[in-house]
């Protein structure tokens, strides 16, 4: 038995089908996403801490991310409206989310305001 | 001046009236899916940055084995499924409807996979009396957040096993097109993507020294 063609839907709409990665491209890229993991796994293994290994995660996730969106979900070899139109909006949505941040920060500084005058009362009973 | 760019039907890309994204509705549909749950992924993994930054003992309970090798591997599993993934796309618009399918499988087999590593490691963290409210290495919140993030993420795993095996049956007997498939694959691979980021915020930066 044969699938429907990819072309029937989209040749209705007068649509042609987007080109496909190339095979071998696309085990290079799920070896890539296999060695950047074992990367981040070698650097907590090795005892890497604090915002340094953080923003490397990120960094990190970001590539791997990519990787996965432009070769295994085709967004490179679709028109590149369609990337325009739908990432802008959520990376700007994801930047905003970043304005709660700095609120965490300032409530583990007050915690650490409390505790120290708790502290302070307690030695001066 | 540059000439606008056109589509195949001959109208530039952002006139409207023509498909400006030169995709069918159903897969922009996916996309627009795919791009609101990903806020909510971010919603949840920034509310777990906040709460985590606020704490004064967020506790790090993950030892490298087994915890980060397990992870890792479930980690491998998800990211081969999605290679799998791919394959039976390839399959489907080439118009192998049998391979296609046995791909789907193998790609329902990689999300099995993650699930079960992943509920091991949940009865695993249970017993050490890690719950949702309660752990004994620190910030109570800790156990709350570690499930709401990975139970979410492995609900949509489940939800992927699902859709990939009623698409599966349905590519057999001839009722999808290739473009289902690729549709599907497009919630599959954002499952994967969404651990991309999972895996390093909540187990790498939370490694037992």
């Amino acid at each position: 038995m044969r699938a429907v063609g990819a072309g029937n839907r989209l040749q209705a709409a007068g649509l042609p089908a987007h080109p496909q990665p190339s095979q071998r491209s696309v085990v290079w890229v799920w070896i890539a996403l296999l060695a950047l993991t074992g990367v981040e796994v070698a650097l907590a293994a090795a005892g890497a801490r604090g915002g340094a290994m953080l923003a490397l995660l990120l960094v990190l996730g970001v590539v791997k991310a990519w990787l996965i969106i432009a070769w295994f979900m085709h967004l490179r070899f679709e028109r590149r409206t369609l990337g325009w139109a739908l990432l802008p909006a959520v990376i700007v949505c994801i930047l905003l989310l970043c304005f709660i941040v700095p609120d965490s920060v300032r409530l583990g500084r007050l915690r650490d305001t409390s505790r120290s005058e708790a502290s302070h009362a307690a030695e001066t009973k | 001046m540059a000439t606008p760019a056109r589509t195949s039907l001959g109208a530039p890309e952002w006139a409207g009236g023509v498909q400006p994204f030169a995709v069918t509705h159903a897969k922009m549909g996916m996309w627009l899916f795919l791009m609101s749950d990903s806020l909510t992924f971010a919603a949840l993994l920034f509310s777990y940055a906040y709460v985590r930054n606020g704490s004064a003992h967020w506790p790090a309970p993950f030892p490298i084995m087994p915890s980060i090798v397990l992870a890792a591997v479930m980690t491998l599993c998800l990211l081969t499924s999605s290679y799998t993934m791919v394959q039976a796309v390839r399959a489907a618009r080439a118009g192998a409807t049998a391979k296609a399918v046995r791909w789907l499988w193998g790609t329902m087999a990689g999300g099995l996979a993650f699930m079960a590593l992943h509920l091991n490691e949940w009865r695993m963290l249970w017993g050490e009396g890690m719950t949702p409210r309660a752990n004994p290495w620190g910030d109570p919140m800790f156990g709350g957040t570690f499930y709401a993030l990975t139970g979410m993420h492995m609900l949509h795993v489940l939800t992927g096993v699902v859709a990939l095996g009623v698409m599966a049956a349905r590519l057999a007997r001839g009722r999808t097109t290739s473009e289902g498939i690729e549709i599907a694959g497009l919630y599959w691979h954002f499952v994967d993507l969404v651990w991309m980021f999972l895996f390093p915020l909540v187990y790498l930066i939370s490694v037992r020294r």
